[in-house]
């Protein structure tokens, strides 16, 4: 499949359509959607109506009864969700979300606008949940649930990324997330998923992580980290696995066992987990922060975020410190404490280096990374040679889980300043809570999307395109495990010559361990200048 | 469900043309694929490539991250890039017949 | 006396609705602390917290709800976004709905209150201004036009947006061709409000056509209130984005409907994968 070029990509056509919403549904072109779900996925995590299909088939193999099913499950929700229903209701169409979309941005499609994303859901409300609709029909704004509707809810609903940039600009506070996650619950009672998230889903379920990494090859790889973190620095830090009586049960993405440049930012975590002397064990049985569960349906994400607290209740730690990543945290910070909280067993977590409580954490018992390095360095705890970073004009993506999930904000700032000397922020409109998703977020991070991807990610590459130019930055740094893996790609696409790493790379960069030898290169085995 | 054909044999394919299974992976499979990924001629190199992939295929049910595979079969990223146009994680592994990794990366 | 049968129908209906429409929404559980930050969370005592745009207690989070429901704080941070060849973007502030939605709420507002006179003996404030009454008109224009000229505001907008604008322009317009050009007896409009007010009606005498199409139009749209998106006006303080503190970490939000999950247990786990977990050294809960 030739991929478009960006040339081609820039023709966006922002004028919409002559003929009036809804328009014919949805165009199901090679490049802007996902694979189908695998039947083997579906079956293995028992949901609906397991299959061989694609999205571009005329015949979906729908259940008989599937419009009832989906009708249902709509009731359901709107009486286990109040911004659901609240959501429903009260959208004045003021459009003031209309251009904040960066699927919209890139696309041009009015459909992708977030008002009218949740218009598809909503004029399906009307016609079946408010008198008005019921009576007035079209009139109303409501219409009926066809199969061209439940395609058009796969095609809009899989592309959105749940970043939320649309409800920091609503003056309701209407927040597209909920209508997205409440509409893939419903196409997911009637078995129409995708495969970059379902297997990753059977993946957790079955190995304890989303890319299947088994046990002995989880040791396998942290024993791999830990030599060549010998080899780099002359220092062999210990990275223990399932390690009862541990004080702390450290998780991170999976993808930072695997990806590049995921990879380098476990070699930063283990360093400074290292220097700072903390007494932690990794787990292989919860194996991944990340949940993408939460983009199927809230009980899958309470089934796999369910393995971190059973674990740490298992290995008798006293907390849990996180590691960098966007949707893991929208989970732990807003979730995690509901869905399978309390954790009585657990205590609030104190730095054992600094003496630092951690209060804002002291019910769920879980820190971010961040966080807690953050404190470290406020305090002084860690030796840091910014110089080391001299190679990079560094620049920061907020992810927008941790930015408008949690407030995230400072933490990762301080320690960027504190281990580069060179840090440029991208314009105020595209960072902390106003920042532009990458486009692959929320389980849109396949192959085969490509074109959606790169569209999406467009308005972040255009930000990120500015500082390139302006301070000539080389390198952004983020938090968030999909942004590693969908940036580097996004970043050659639209701009070039701009590297993507975790912020702990670049402070296990800096950082001058006890002992340490001189070091010959960077952590990705590159010269230092 | 896609096929690929090559050479009159026909394999079972996901979406992305990665063998469905891959237990029934041998050696004239992995040519037949090869043809697919524009590695016109298996060299030693690339045996020695899908070789180790498919070892620690067998051992650890999964792909050896990218990291790995350069340390220990000694070629560079961008040496295996030439080997394999689409890379290790697609083109190489495509042919040492492994499913592809799918999550954050 | 059918006048005041219609008034007292629609008052009804939007009493009625409106407490159907709020039970609606409040009996309906927030399962998840959702809150949407916009700011600094609480979390180093080095680091700087933004308690009004990422509140952590519910004080601030009401603080936080009222910005937004006075002062449409989110409209204020508006922008419009450019595509300009590079690629590149640029968004520049765009106040304008901002401003036009605050004037028209204000002037909408005020006026109200200004025929509390009516209901009231005696009158504790005096009618609005020509000031605030052209607002209203130059404010409900404003969110007309948008509508009309903006193509993608045409695009996005239903039909059922029109109607409310409709009922609005046409209870404000004849209300001012009342106050300032056609003038209607004044005491007369007060007695029969007063009867009204008082469960006493009595028929209007003495007024003219104009009153009649303002006094239905404004039934109309009362009673349409709960019915349709102008139920923004209670929904508002609803929004569990905003309304709920940010601090899902320190203090344990209780989900009513939530069942244990089914999780696929360690046991299960270490049973598939002993034997490789044995050879690898790692540490067994069974042998």
């Amino acid at each position: 499949m030739a991929e478009p070029k960006p040339d081609e990509l820039v023709q966006i056509d922002y004028a919409p359509p002559h003929a009036p919403w809804p328009g014919p549904g949805a165009q199901f072109r090679k490049g802007t959607y996902s694979h189908a779900g695998a039947a083997k996925n579906l079956k293995y995590l028992g949901l609906p109506n397991p299959r061989d299909w694609q999205p571009p088939d005329a015949d979906w193999k729908l259940p008989e009864n599937w419009r009832e099913i989906v009708i249902q499950g709509m009731r359901e929700r709107l009486e286990k969700y109040r911004s659901f229903r609240l959501f429903m209701d009260i959208c004045v169409r003021c459009g003031a979300c209309a251009d904040k979309c960066h699927f919209y941005l890139g696309t041009g499609d009015p459909r992708n606008m977030p008002v009218l994303r949740a218009e598809l859901l909503r004029s399906v409300y009307r016609r079946y949940f408010t008198p008005a609709g019921r009576a007035l029909g079209r009139l109303a704004g409501a219409r009926d649930l066809t199969v061209d509707v439940l395609k058009e809810w796969f095609y809009y609903f899989y592309q959105c990324t749940e970043c939320r940039r649309c409800s920091v600009y609503c003056p309701f506070g209407i927040d597209t997330a909920e209508v997205t996650m409440v509409a893939r619950e419903l196409l997911n009672l009637v078995g129409c998923n995708i495969n970059w998230i379902v297997e990753p889903v059977a993946n957790c379920q079955r190995t304890g992580n989303h890319l299947g990494i088994q046990p002995h090859g989880f040791k396998d790889t942290l024993d791999f980290a830990v030599d060549e973190i010998a080899e780099l620095t002359g220092i062999r830090v210990e990275a223990s696995v399932n390690r009862k009586g541990a004080e702390i049960l450290f998780v991170a993405p999976s993808a930072d066992f695997y990806g590049t440049p995921h990879y380098y930012t476990l070699l930063g975590y283990l360093m400074v987990l290292h220097e700072a002397r903390v007494d932690y064990t990794f787990s292989a049985y919860a194996s991944e922060g990340g949940n993408f569960g939460m983009f199927v349906s809230h009980e899958l994400m309470q089934r796999l975020n369910a393995k971190i607290y059973a674990e740490a209740r298992r290995l008798g730690v006293k907390w849990v410190l996180g590691g960098e990543c966007g949707h893991m945290w929208r989970v732990l910070h807003q979730y995690m404490n509901t869905l399978n909280g309390p954790p009585d067993f657990l205590e609030p977590p104190v730095s054992p280096v600094t003496g630092t409580v951690f209060s804002n954490a002291r019910s769920a018992c879980a820190v971010h990374i961040c966080e807690f390095t953050a404190d470290l360095v406020a305090h002084g705890k860690l030796r840091l040679e910014p110089a080391r970073n001299d190679r990079f004009a560094v620049t920061f993506h907020d992810s927008c889980n941790t930015a408008r999930g949690m407030g995230l904000l400072e933490e990762p700032r301080l320690l960027l300043r504190a281990a580069c000397n060179r840090f440029f922020e991208m314009p105020e409109n595209t960072i902390r809570e106003r920042t532009l998703c990458c486009g692959s977020g929320a389980g849109l991070g396949g192959d085969e999307n490509f074109e959606t991807r790169m569209r999406g990610g467009l308005p972040r590459a255009a930000a990120v395109r500015q500082v390139k130019e302006a301070h000539g930055v080389n390198l952004l740094a983020c938090i968030c495990a999909i942004d590693k893996a969908s940036l580097p790609k996004l970043l050659d696409y639209w701009v070039g010559g701009v590297e993507v790493a975790g912020v702990h790379e670049l402070v296990g960069n800096a950082l001058v361990i006890e002992g340490e030898k001189p070091r010959a290169t960077d952590l990705r085995g590159e010269a230092y200048v | 469900m896609p096929k690929y054909e090559h050479d009159g044999r026909i394999y079972e394919v996901d979406e992305d043309g990665f063998l469905q299974e891959p237990d029934l992976w041998n050696e004239t499979v992995a040519r037949d694929f090869a043809a697919s990924e524009d590695v016109p001629e298996m060299t030693d190199a690339h045996w020695v490539v899908v070789n180790y992939l498919r070892n620690y295929y067998l051992q650890f049910g999964i792909a050896p991250m990218v990291r790995k595979v350069v340390k220990e079969t000694g070629f560079k990223l961008t040496q295996i890039y030439e080997l394999f146009p689409s890379g290790p994680a697609k083109g190489a592994c495509k042919v040492a017949g492994l499913p592809k990794p799918t999550g954050c990366v | 006396m059918v006048t005041a049968a219609i008034a007292y129908l629609a008052f009804a209906i939007f009493v009625a609705g409106t407490v159907w429409r709020v039970v609606a929404w409040a009996r309906v559980p927030v399962p998840f602390p959702i809150a949407l930050t916009c700011g600094q969370q609480k979390s180093l005592d080095g680091i700087r917290a933004a308690w009004l745009e990422n509140p952590w207690t519910p004080a601030g989070a009401a603080c936080r709800t009222a910005l937004e429901a006075l002062l449409f704080r989110s409209l204020f941070r508006n922008s419009r976004a450019q595509f300009l060849p590079g690629p590149r973007f640029i968004y520049r502030p765009a106040l304008s709905l901002w401003a036009g939605a605050l004037l028209f709420h204000v002037c909408l507002f005020w006026v109200w209150i200004g025929h509390l006179r009516f209901f009231v003996d005696p009158a504790l404030l005096g009618p609005a201004n020509r000031f605030v009454d052209a607002g209203l008109l130059a404010g409900l224009a404003f969110l007309f036009l948008r509508r009309v000229l903006d193509p993608r505001l045409r695009y996005l907008t239903l039909l059922s947006d029109y109607l409310p604008l409709a009922l609005l322009a046409t209870v404000a317009s004849s209300g001012i061709l009342m106050r300032w050009w056609f003038h209607t007896d004044a005491a007369a409009v007060k007695r029969f409000a007063l009867g009204l007010a008082t469960f006493h009606p009595i028929a209007p005498v003495g007024v003219g056509l104009l009153f009649y199409v303002h006094l239905f139009a404004a039934s109309a749209l009362v009673a349409t209130i709960p019915f349709t998106k102008l139920a923004h006006i209670a929904g508002v303080f609803f929004s569990p984005t905003r309304n709920l503190p940010n601090r899902s970490r320190a203090r344990r939000h209780v989900n009513p409907w939530l069942a244990p999950a089914q999780v696929h247990t360690y046991a299960e786990w270490e049973d598939e994968f002993r034997d490789r977990m044995r050879v690898a050294g790692l540490p067994l809960e069974r042998q």
